[in-house]
C-alpha cells in the first residue's frame, strides 16, 4: 500500500509540474501571439498607407506634370512631380486627422521649391514606414518640344508616413 | 490474468510508439511549412519593392533618354522593367532594360 501511494503521489507531482509548465508556456505564448498580432495589425495599416501615399506621389494628376501642346493638355507623365503644385496630404491619401508624413527631396534644390503639407516631425514617432521613389521634376506644363528633348535628370524623393 | 497482462504490456507499446512518429512527423510538418511560408512571403515583399524599384528607373530613364542599367547575373533573385528606345535614323528599337537585384 505505502507503495502504490508513493507511485500515485509522484504521479500526481510530476502530472501537476508538466500542466503547470504547459499552461505557463501556454499563456506565455498567448500573450506573445496577441502583441505580435497587434503589432503586425498596426504595420500591415501604416505600411498599406505609405504604399498608396508612394504610388499617388508619382500618379495623382493633381501633382504630376501635364504635357501642353498650344494650351492644349495632352497626357500627364508618371514619376515626373510638378514643383509649382502644392502637394497636399489627400493628394497621397493621407488622413491628416489619423496620420502624418514627411516629404523631403534627396537635393536642395528640390527641397526649397517643394510645396508640401508633409512637413511634420518623426521624432516622437513610434513606428515609420518610409518609401523612396525615383522622378523627375519640371515646374509648371511641359511643352510638347521640351518632353521630346529627354533631357530630364533623375533624382530621389522620400515619403515618411506613420500614426500620430 | 497472465494473457491479459502481456495483451496489455504489448498494446501500450505499439499505441506509444506510433503516437510519437506520428506526433513528431506532425511538429516536422508543420515547422516546415512555417519557415517556407514565412520565407515566400518575405521574397515576395522584397521582389514587389524590386519591381517597384526598377519600374521608376525605367520611367525616369525614358524621360532622361537614358540606357539600362544592370542585369540579373549572380543574383538570387530580381526584377527588371524596360522601355523601347525608337531611332529616328534607323528606324530600330533599342530595349533599355533597368535591373534591380538581391
Amino acid at each position: 500500500m505505502k507503495c502504490r501511494g508513493q507511485i500515485i503521489s509522484l504521479d500526481a507531482v510530476i502530472a501537476l509540474i508538466l500542466v503547470m509548465l504547459s499552461l505557463g508556456i501556454v499563456f506565455n505564448v498567448m500573450e506573445t501571439n496577441a502583441y505580435d498580432l497587434k503589432e503586425t495589425q498596426l504595420f500591415e495599416e501604416i505600411s498599406s498607407m505609405g504604399k498608396t501615399a508612394g504610388n499617388l506621389l508619382v500618379s495623382n494628376e493633381n501633382i504630376i506634370c501635364k504635357v501642353k501642346d498650344g494650351g492644349k493638355e495632352l497626357f500627364s507623365m508618371n514619376n515626373c512631380l510638378d514643383l509649382s503644385k502644392f502637394v497636399r496630404k489627400e493628394y497621397l491619401g493621407i488622413d491628416s486627422q489619423k496620420y502624418s508624413c514627411k516629404l523631403t527631396a534627396e537635393k536642395n534644390q528640390t527641397q526649397k521649391k517643394l510645396k508640401t503639407a508633409c512637413t511634420d516631425n518623426p521624432v516622437s514617432a513610434q513606428n515609420i514606414y518610409s518609401e523612396t521613389r525615383e522622378i523627375i521634376v519640371n515646374e509648371g506644363d511641359l511643352t510638347k518640344q521640351k518632353f521630346e528633348e529627354l533631357k530630364f535628370k533623375s533624382e530621389k524623393i522620400t515619403l515618411k508616413v506613420w500614426k500620430k | 490474468m497472465k494473457k491479459v497482462n502481456i495483451l496489455q504490456k504489448n498494446e501500450k507499446g505499439f499505441m506509444f510508439s506510433i503516437d510519437a512518429i506520428i506526433a513528431t512527423i506532425s511538429i516536422l510538418a508543420l515547422v516546415g511549412m512555417w519557415a517556407l511560408s514565412v520565407q515566400v512571403n518575405e521574397n515576395s515583399n522584397v521582389l514587389t519593392q524590386l519591381d517597384k524599384q526598377s519600374q521608376d528607373k525605367a520611367i525616369t530613364g525614358f524621360y532622361s533618354n537614358g540606357n539600362g542599367t544592370g542585369d540579373l547575373k549572380d543574383a538570387d533573385f530580381g526584377a527588371c522593367n524596360s522601355y523601347y528606345k525608337y531611332n529616328k535614323v534607323t528606324g530600330n528599337l533599342t530595349e533599355e532594360k533597368f535591373c534591380e537585384k538581391v
